[in-house]
């Protein structure tokens, strides 16, 4: 049992493992509350004279606070369309963090109990385990954008506000950019030996990665931004969260080269980062 | 007698922060004042000399001048300020820039003068140098003194008139007083006519600005070395700086203010051409459609305001001027009108409650004499109303297209039940699955 109906079993044994405990589901129902709830503050917001943010203390909060650490000109074009572009990375953000943790922690459960070592001695190569958990987190990740999509959707349609193009660019970026924080949730969990050890190399990247990124836009300190800007050019190449930005000014502006460009990079660094996190497992299965 | 000594040490410590003001510490430094073009007006600015870059707008006239002045810093506002009371020192020479390929221009100091005028829609400003600045300077001058002397003519005539009138008056009061007859006093009266008061030059908002001297920068887009030379051959120590000559990413997409009939003075602005609208549909609302053009935000708030910061990686629109004679193409309910520009009054509430309306101006009837208040389309919305569409009637296609707006009408949270039951399909799933499960497992294993 090699190759692809190997990694297809085995998606679908991680797939009934993770459909089989309520946690998911759970966390999905959580995640649309915190979707949920800047939706409810938008239209709470609106008055006579259009979005008002201080009509609502919770947007009033929100906004401010991201205007003071990125300018009015971010909050304008989070909720040009609407609130649903703001309510998304909301709802997906933690979804996208519980499924690469829980992916990296399943990694570590079935190393520690030595199911890893029988597949390996069986029928089954160790990067056709990781390629199956990978796609595991894929199908996760894009069951729940489409139930997500699906409930603001119905939001959309009782509370008459648009689900506009910026909207549905955004699903399909983090959909595809997806790819790649769960290539490096596989690298983190390779590279360490406990589980601990892998989740916060994990969240370390992940941090790093948006604090870089974000303190290139912040507006609070020249200082920190010209940091922010140097190291953001040298590790962007590297960075999820550059991939998406690319990704979607292209599409605002009507840049099909730039589109491609991000799309490639996404695909290029996340087959690097897999290369890199095979060759790491068959180094420890060596070594085994 | 150590501890008494360390206590009173403190205490000191501690009352100077408290009862002594901060003075603020000026510093002697080389600046170059700007008088920025910002794609609309003129913005004044100065860079100090930590200032690294001017940021100056592409293809328009911008003037700079180099001088020593005392700067001080204002925590308040959270600025620097310049203090030319004392020390206002300007220097004799030419300004070089050199472009990325090593072309130097040495420009050569001007006169300039730059005045507001008031157009139909908003305010123009004008820039004129060398002998027009100075054509300029004098008739504004020429136009003040002239009304100078309009109104000592007038104060004149009119104590005149009132030397001539106030007899006369007291005398009718009088007769009136004896119950004489007054009418050929009245008439007498009649035959005074008052002078009329001049009209204040209405021809500029703001008045040109005294003649100064400065260095016209007009750069194509890109970035540049700036330095002063003096009159004797060197560059001036704190001069060298880099020029970024700004354009706009985008220009002439159309962007809406937009104000309720209710709230006039508080508008909401729609830039994005995908955006939308979103109004509680209480009242009518009113558009005024705009050009802009788009700029990065650091740069352009660094254009106007050179020690402002702003987002290096996100781009604004800015408002450049209202588009004339606009007219919209309004669809509502599946019909579509087409909306023309009008002038509107705002009339404050003659009763005791505040507030006011926005009537149409008519210049012959009520508002004869007075300038109308806004000029704007009036889009006539209510609460059934669940969408609106509106966009330029006139211009070519990619205007039209950046012009398309969506106007939706939102009347409270609606639904919550359905989007409670939304949020709970997870766990209506989960529950349903793991109780079929447990059956499946309790009829499989043994009893």
């Amino acid at each position: 049992m090699k190759g692809f109906y190997g990694t297809k079993e085995l998606t679908r044994l991680h797939l009934k493992e993770m459909f089989l405990s309520p946690a998911f589901f759970i966390v999905a129902a959580i995640s649309t509350v915190f979707g949920y709830l800047p939706v409810r503050g938008f239209v709470n917001s609106i008055g006579s004279q259009g979005f008002k943010p201080s009509l609502s203390p919770m947007f009033a909060n929100i906004t401010s606070s991201l205007e003071s650490l990125f300018s009015e000109v971010l909050v304008e074009k989070l909720f040009a369309e609407g609130p649903f572009l703001f309510a998304f990375y909301c709802a997906f953000i933690p979804m996208l963090l519980y499924v690469c943790t829980s992916s990296i922690i399943t990694y570590h459960f079935q190393h520690d109990v030595g199911a890893i070592e029988l597949v390996r001695f069986g029928p089954i190569r160790s990067r056709t385990y990781l390629v199956s958990l990978f796609l595991k987190d894929m199908v996760l990740i894009l069951i729940y954008i489409l139930y997500l999509t699906a409930t603001f959707f119905v939001i959309s349609r009782l509370n008459n506000l648009l689900m506009g193009p910026a909207f549905i660019q955004a699903v399909f970026v983090l959909a595809f950019v997806s790819i790649l924080v769960c290539v490096y949730a596989r690298l983190a969990a390779s590279v360490t030996t406990t589980g601990i050890g892998s989740l916060s190399l994990f969240l370390i990247v992940m941090v790093l990665f948006a604090i870089v990124h974000i303190g290139s836009y912040t507006v609070i300190n020249d200082y920190i931004r010209n940091v922010s800007t140097v190291l953001s050019w040298i590790i962007q190449w590297f960075s999820p969260f550059y991939f998406i930005t690319l990704i979607q000014t292209g599409l605002e502006l009507g840049a099909p080269v730039t589109v491609i460009g991000g799309l490639i990079g996404t695909l290029m660094v996340g087959t690097l980062v897999g290369f890199v996190t095979i060759w790491v497992e068959l180094h420890k299965e060596t070594r085994t | 007698m150590k501890r008494l000594a360390i206590y009173t040490l403190l205490v000191a410590v501690c009352c100077n922060f408290n009862l002594f003001g901060e003075v603020p510490v000026r510093t002697e430094q080389l600046l170059y004042s700007i008088a920025a073009f910002s794609g609309k007006d003129y913005a004044l600015t100065f860079a100090k000399e930590d200032a690294g870059t001017i940021y100056l707008y592409a293809d328009a006239d911008n003037f700079l001048n180099i001088k020593k002045n005392f700067i001080y810093y204002w925590p308040i506002t959270d600025m620097w300020i310049v203090d030319d009371s004392v020390l206002d020192v300007t220097f004799d020479g030419i300004v070089e820039i050199v472009d990325k390929k090593g072309n130097t221009q040495r420009i050569e100091s001007v006169e300039y003068t730059f005045f507001n005028m008031r157009g139909k829609y908003e305010n123009n400003w004008y820039v004129r140098t060398g002998q027009e600045a100075l054509d300029e300077w004098d008739g504004y001058v020429k136009m003040y003194l002239d009304y100078q002397e309009a109104i000592a003519v007038y104060d004149q005539e009119y104590s005149m008139y009132q030397k001539q009138t106030t007899p006369l008056f007291y005398e009718i009061l009088n007769v009136e007083k004896a119950g004489g007859d007054t009418e050929a006093l009245l008439q007498q009266l009649s035959t005074f006519i008052p002078p009329s008061k001049p009209e204040m030059p209405a021809v500029y908002t703001v008045h040109p600005a005294k003649i100064q001297n400065g260095y016209r920068i007009n750069l194509p887009p890109g970035e540049y070395s700036l330095r002063f030379v003096n009159a004797d051959g060197r560059v001036m120590q704190n001069s060298e700086k880099t020029i970024v000559s700004v354009a706009s990413r985008r220009s002439d997409s159309i962007g809406y203010e937009v104000f309720p009939a209710d709230r006039w003075t508080t508008p909401s602005t729609s830039s994005s051409p995908s955006s939308v609208l979103y109004v509680d549909g209480t009242s009518d609302i009113y558009a005024r459609p705009f050009f802009q053009d788009e700029f990065l935000d650091l740069q352009y708030q660094k254009m106007i305001n050179n020690q402002s910061s702003g987002n290096p990686n996100l781009y604004r629109w800015v408002r450049i001027q209202q588009v004339p004679n606009s007219n919209i193409e309004v669809t509502m309910s599946g019909q579509m009108q087409v909306v023309a520009e009008q002038p509107f009054m705002v009339e404050q509430s003659t009763s005791a409650t505040l507030g006011y309306s926005i009537v149409p101006y008519d210049p012959a009837g009520a508002h004869a004499g007075k300038s109308p208040s806004i000029v704007a389309l009036h889009i006539p919305i209510g609460t059934a109303d669940k969408e609106v569409t509106i966009s330029l009637a006139d211009g070519d296609d990619s205007i039209k297209t950046s012009s398309k707006r969506t106007i939706r009408v939102i009347t409270g949270i609606k639904g919550e039940l359905v989007t409670i039951f939304m949020i709970c399909v997870p766990l209506i799933i989960t529950l349903v699955a793991r109780t079929i499960r447990k059956k499946k497992l309790a009829y499989l294993l043994p009893r």
